[in-house]
């Protein structure tokens, strides 16, 4: 990195200043949270003036702190600029970090200065208080110190929970200092990872401190930011899988190797039941690099491994390791269904992984155009790291995909934690395009969203719906961008199939004539969405219509914890309930009196002891109506499962209707109301009309 | 080209006319040549992303003085001072003095010296104007509200500062029926009047610091919550809106 100034402690002193200047241009503009960010990003700047020590000041350093400034005057002007000047003040600092991760202990050190950041201001939720929970077990059991979770979503029976017991065991040292000490602990994890990582990079002929740089980055970039530090296992697979690989790529005798494999692999397993997928690439590694009858042996030598381990499960720890949650009938039966029925789901997932609007990685990391790019160069120099990195990644995704094809994002837990376990191979290959100039804009526009994630926690937390919480926060809840980009619970065709052929062009731009052209094609991108942005929307997926637009009307389902919605049949993502006779939408649409405006509706129409139920379409001249009752799907089932089953009398198991109405527009300005018919005050919980989408076509 | 296509497709405003000034500026040779220009260029990318707004607005004014303190050319950094008189003359942001700070800034030579220049600039203006942006006609947010029985409830919370002064809630649909509703305020340093709860007519309540519940009849329209108090130094004034119920029907 350029530095502004070559002059000892100028680091130092350019962090402590600027610390005292975010804390006053706070106070001084008003700025809102004055207790939490206005003291915890002058914190950071604090930190990283202790660790910079004697090391000189990065250009980017000022830079960054000017930009705060600048936008820090403007934050009273638009809801995003509290955002974007918050970001400012946590990047300022960034610099420092990278700085400062060199030497034996450097990586540690740089976690330091968002440490308060990550332990003080993320909420303690998702699967955080249930895996500290089974840590308080061990010591205290009923202390109640994480909130006495016992119960969750995926237990197979209550009081039986769905997660490994190695992990929390792991987490016991830091139950006494409560909260900040079981995350504490896994900061310590990731930058344990992150220094196996370098080490194995710069084993490869990787420049030391471009390794060190390169690990640190995965740190803080998503997927890795995400969950850094907070109580997930996913660093501390990394550190394992990292491990693994150094112990299996190294010198040591293969008997050895194999030993110290299974044994990690076995670790891995019983962290978490999906790293299992990590453990299949390690040893398939193995397999793969030996030569002769060591090759042969170790597959025959993992399935003899496997059925001793059910073996030991089944006789002696009473199924607690496996059967109990996963040997049974039914989980082989859907595992089957996702490989042999549900494939394009998988598919699908596999697609959406990268490029869905909510949950895709390239939107919140666009370094990971530049790593997709660098793999044929990662082949190239390091055929070691690609097979040993490689090989877990892909079996663990193919276990991941094939496991959960609709799941995969675990909203709404930060995106790209299921996927980080999968992702050091991509920070490898990152790390031999890094010094290509142009690549770096990805970094830094990157890092710019992790320091949205530290700063606004609550922004990392998406609920599987279609509407991204960062997006949001920038553009709107209700902004005509949601139309335009992929979304896996809104599938359509178009926007899948465009981002995609954009997100190829983009990763040949990485190293097209060294990504000369690359910045231009990230300056085409956010001028394509400007221009998606800047268009009024005639289209609306029903729970995305504003206030202003509705009388009453509720959110169905009223939770938006995807759970509920993620095994319906007609669809998974949420609607608008109109069940009372004062609900009505009114959407304001561009027509001249006289003109014929035809409005596609999409809907579901649940009869619940009272009238079938109908909907009404005006558009100021006329009005029209249609009166009808969706299908429950429980006959369709039976025909095609010759079983008994018993479906709920809810939206997500009728099927959808899809009408279009052509009416004559009044005098302008004019609205298009839409209204329940056939609902009461006498009638079902379920009765009701259920509007999923309105498409207005002049 | 670029400007007059993105004009094309995203219509005359004054976010779009000052964008479509500011890009060729930053992109005239290529890749930026300076972090600092290149930095303006990412902003400037995401004003263009915003798709218009007081955001997108405030952002083009962000890039342009980025790019006016960090640019080596003398007549581009003349050229740089056009986007933010674009959004002053459209009115959409008072800051006159930082606009005039920006443009005698373009002269001198040394970057430190048009960094002073331009925080003077930007103090002058929160000085003379306040805070740039704040605009009490724009937009409100309006709460959600959702039928209960005979009655409504407005279930969210909704927190109002100065980048968000203004909430509206409908009470056409439950006229003349008994509104409870409960709102908090806090964030300043001496007992004053933080909002206002403005109804239909001529009555408005004061909030003062504090949780308070306010019971009053639902008016045949909207009422406004406002967050009443400027900007004063020191103080983060901020109201929040937790739910509202009206009761039953009409009496």
């Amino acid at each position: 990195m350029k530095r502004v100034s070559s002059g000892q402690w100028s680091g130092a002193i350019f962090h402590a200043a600027a610390a005292v200047v975010v804390f006053l241009a706070w106070r001084l503009l008003g700025m809102p949270f004055p207790a939490t960010l206005g003291r915890l990003i002058p914190l950071e700047l604090a930190l990283t003036a202790l660790i910079i020590g004697r090391r000189p000041v990065s250009v980017l350093s000022p830079l960054f702190l000017g930009c705060f400034l600048l936008s820090a005057i403007f934050w009273a002007s638009g809801p995003g600029m509290l955002l974007v000047a918050s970001v400012s003040g946590v990047l300022a600092s960034f610099p420092g970090m990278l700085t400062a991760a060199q030497g034996r202990a450097g990586l540690f050190r740089a976690l330091l200065p968002i440490a308060p950041l990550i332990i003080l201001l993320t909420l303690f939720t998702g699967d955080e208080p249930h895996h500290a929970t089974i840590t308080e077990g061990f010591v205290a059991p009923g202390a109640g110190l994480f909130g006495n979770l016992t119960a969750q979503h995926g237990d197979p029976t209550e009081g039986t929970t769905h997660h490994q017991q190695l992990y929390p065991l792991l987490l016991v040292p830091g139950y006494p200092l409560g909260i900040p000490g079981v995350r504490l602990l896994n900061l310590l994890f990731a930058a344990g990872a992150a220094v196996l990582l370098a080490r194995l990079m710069a084993g490869e002929g990787m420049e030391e401190t471009f390794a060190r740089r390169t690990a640190l980055l995965g740190m803080l970039m998503v997927p890795g930011i995400g969950i850094l530090g907070l109580v997930y296992p996913g660093w501390c697979a990394v550190m394992l899988l990292t491990a693994g690989v150094l112990i299996g790529s190294g010198e040591r005798p293969w008997g050895k190797r194999l030993v110290w494999l299974f044994l990690v692999s076995f670790l891995l397993f019983m962290v978490k039941t999906r790293f299992a997928g990590l453990s299949i690439g390690l040893l398939a590694a193995l397999s793969v690099t030996s030569r002769g009858w060591r090759r042969w042996s170790i597959p025959v030598a993992a399935v003899a491994g496997i059925l001793f381990l059910l073996a030991l499960d089944m006789t002696v720890l009473d199924g607690r390791l496996f059967m109990v949650r996963y040997g049974n009938a039914l989980t082989f039966r859907y595992l089957f269904a996702n490989i042999f029925r549900r494939f394009p789901s998988v598919a699908l997932g596999m697609l959406s992984s990268m490029v869905d609007g909510e949950s895709g990685l390239l939107w919140r990391a666009p370094w990971l155009l530049a790593a997709l790019a660098g793999l044929p160069a990662l082949w190239r120099k390091s055929r070691t790291l690609f097979v040993w990195l490689g090989l877990p990644a892909v079996s663990y995704l193919a276990m991941l995909f094939l496991w959960m094809p609709m799941d995969w994002a675990s909203a709404p837990t930060p995106p790209g934690r299921l996927l980080l376990p999968a992702a050091p191979i991509l920070m490898a290959s990152f790390g031999f395009m890094l010094r290509e100039r142009s690549v770096r804009i990805l970094v830094w526009i990157s890092l710019a969203v992790s320091a949205a994630y530290l700063a606004f926690p609550s922004l990392r937390f998406n609920f599987f719906d279609g509407t991204d919480s960062l997006m949001a926060a920038l553009w709107g809840r209700f902004s005509n961008l949601v139309e335009w980009l992929p979304s896996q619970v809104r599938p359509r065709l178009l926007p899948y199939l465009g981002w995609t052929l954009w997100a190829v062009l983009l990763i040949r731009l990485c190293t097209f004539r060294r990504g000369r052209l690359l910045p231009a094609g990230l300056m085409a991108t956010a001028l394509g969405i400007g221009v998606m942005a800047a268009h009024p929307r005639t289209s609306w997926e029903a729970e995305d219509i504003p206030p202003d637009y509705r009388t009453f009307c509720v959110d169905y389902p009223e939770e938006r914890d995807p759970a509920d919605r993620m095994h319906w049949i007609s669809t998974v993502q949420r609607m608008l309930l109109m069940n009372d006779p004062r609900d009505s939408v009114r959407l304001p649409i561009q027509a001249a009196e006289g003109d014929t405006v035809e409005v596609t509706v999409r809907f579901i129409s649940i009869p619940d002891a009272g009238p079938v139920p109908g909907i009404l379409l005006s558009c100021g001249a006329e009005a029209e109506s249609l009166i009808i009752a969706s299908v429950h799907f429980e006959k369709e089932v039976l025909q095609r499962r010759d079983s008994l089953i018993t479906l709920p009398w809810t939206a997500g198991y009728f099927s959808e209707i899809t009408e279009v109405f052509r009416l004559r527009a009044g005098t302008p300005p004019c609205t298009l109301t839409i209204m329940p018919l056939g609902v009461g005050p006498i009638q079902g919980p379920a009765q009701g009309i259920y509007l999923h989408r309105v498409e207005v076509v002049r | 080209v670029l400007s007059a296509a993105f004009l094309l497709l995203t219509g005359v405003s004054a976010w779009s006319v000052s964008l479509a000034i500011l890009l060729p500026l930053l992109l005239y040779a290529g890749v930026p040549a300076t972090p600092v220009e290149l930095t303006a260029a990412v902003v400037a990318a995401l004003a263009a992303a915003t798709g218009g707004g007081p955001t997108g607005e405030a952002l083009v004014a962000v890039s342009s003085l980025l790019a006016l303190a960090g640019s080596v050319s003398l007549a581009r950094r003349l050229l740089l001072t056009a986007p933010i008189l674009v959004l002053l003359l459209s009115g959409s942001m008072h800051m006159l003095p930082l606009v005039a700070a920006g443009a005698a800034s373009a002269t001198p030579g040394r970057p430190s010296r048009r960094w002073t220049m331009i925080t003077a600039g930007a103090i002058a203006c929160l000085a003379l104007n306040g805070l740039p942006g704040v605009n009490r006609e724009a937009l409100p947010v309006t709460a959600r509200c959702v039928a209960r029985g005979t009655g409504a409830v407005w279930p969210d919370t909704i927190t109002l500062d100065h980048s968000r002064p203004v909430l509206r809630l409908d009470f056409s649909a439950v006229a003349g029926s008994e509104v409870q509703m409960r709102v908090s305020a806090g964030g300043v340093r001496r007992h004053e009047t933080v909002g206002l709860l403005e109804l239909p007519g001529a009555a408005a309540a004061l909030i003062l610091p504090g949780d308070t519940i306010l019971t009053f009849p639902a008016p045949d329209g909207a009422a406004t919550l406002v967050l009443s108090m400027g900007w004063k130094p020191f103080n983060h004034p901020v109201l929040r809106f937790c739910g509202a119920t009206a009761a039953g029907g009409p009496p």
